[in-house]
């Protein structure tokens, strides 16, 4: 129980140390944001929890992956936002966006190891195994987040900061793929190709760079589709911002 | 009004799977006692196939498969579908996460004669 928990809580965790260390390296980052943010999607995800066995029988038992779907749509919208603010140079009306983005990615990943961790509390020999897992898996995963933090931190572009940025959300985005093929929204495709020769999805590295930057060993053609539109998205995103409320909002200014 | 009717029928076209799910086969799997009851099931080479899992035990399970690319929660006394497929002929991996050591199980896909999916 003591190496599942350490597996499970790394596997259901990085994703929010990965997001709150690249979101901290960037222009005006703000910790207490971060961990607002962090705090308030956790609680969401308790109360999800608690009505978890109603809410995952809603659409013929898809509830959980749509609303897993929903927020990951909503986060992309943000994530548009926050590039475009970045991009400007507008960093300080970004925090309260980088807050939004902590929610919905605690959000949809600690629910796991929440499932995990109260159905486990109440077994009589889990009680050390659970704490000493935990206490291991949170070093790891600090310890993963300030190595990252230090290295994205440390690039002086602000333009590749968004871009690795934007590279990491997508890989959390193109999971819409997985969740909607796995009841039935979406057609199921081919594998693409097959790596796990290389990099297999269950070994250390492959979990590490599935978290990182969304890596699949088999993906999908809905699965690649997804992730370019995500990655594309906050330049399409500025793009017609600049388009159509750029050009109104300088129409107004002239009148 | 265009763009209306563009949605409208995008949406009609993405929901259009939920008619078919009644004819795609099914192949029932129950977990007791965190062991996957059959432990393998055979389904049928370049055709979806619905599994459902039956939790009989009172604590969770989550079904994950890197092979499958599938992850899903089965809550305690209750049940949950998969839906899977079309698949080349291979041996695909499922586990229940939160008892990896015990809860095993396989997909086998192979010719349509021999197959559990009802």
């Amino acid at each position: 129980m003591l190496i599942n928990t350490v597996i499970l809580f790394i596997r259901d965790t990085l994703p929010v140390f990965l997001l709150f260390s690249f979101l901290l390296a960037q222009q005006g980052g703000n910790a207490r944001y971060l961990l607002g943010g962090t705090l308030a999607g956790f609680l969401m995800a308790v109360g999800l929890y608690f009505n978890l066995s109603v809410v995952s029988e809603w659409f013929e038992g898809g509830g959980l992956e749509l609303i897993k779907t929903l927020v990951l749509v909503v986060m992309l919208s943000g994530l548009g936002e926050f590039v475009r603010r970045q991009y400007q140079g507008n960093t300080s009306s970004t925090q309260w966006l980088s807050a939004l983005l902590m929610v919905g990615i605690t959000f949809i990943n600690v629910i796991h190891f929440i499932i995990y961790l109260l159905a486990y509390w109440s077994a009589s020999d889990a009680g050390t195994s659970l704490i000493l897992g935990n206490v291991i898996g949170l070093g790891i995963s600090l310890s993963v987040g300030v190595l990252l933090y230090v290295a994205v931190a440390a690039i002086r572009i602000q333009l590749i900061k968004l871009a690795v940025l934007t590279v990491f959300f997508a890989g959390q985005i193109a999971g819409i793929a997985m969740l909607l093929e796995q009841i039935n929204l979406l057609p199921n495709q081919n594998r693409l190709w097959d790596t796990s020769g290389w990099v297999a999805d269950d070994s250390e590295y492959g979990h590490f760079l599935n978290v990182l930057n969304g890596y699949e060993a088999t993906p999908t053609g809905a699965y690649m589709l997804i992730y370019l539109a995500a990655v594309l998205f906050p330049v399409m995103y500025c793009y017609l911002y600049s388009l159509l409320i750029g050009k109104r909002q300088l129409t107004g200014d002239l009148k | 009004m265009k763009l209306i009717l563009q949605t409208i029928t995008l949406t009609l076209l993405t929901l259009a799977p939920l008619h078919a799910l009644a004819a795609l086969p099914e192949v029932v799997i129950e977990i007791r006692d965190h062991l996957f009851i059959p432990q393998t099931v055979r389904i049928p080479e370049g055709k979806k196939v619905r599994l459902v899992f039956i939790n009989h035990d009172p604590s969770p399970e989550e079904i994950d498969s890197f092979d499958l690319n599938r992850e899903k929660v089965i809550f305690g006394h209750s049940k949950g579908t998969i839906f899977v497929g079309p698949l080349p002929n291979g041996r695909y991996k499922f586990f229940g996460e939160l008892h990896p050591n015990s809860a095993l199980g396989y997909v086998i896909v192979g010719d349509k004669e021999a197959t559990d999916a009802d």
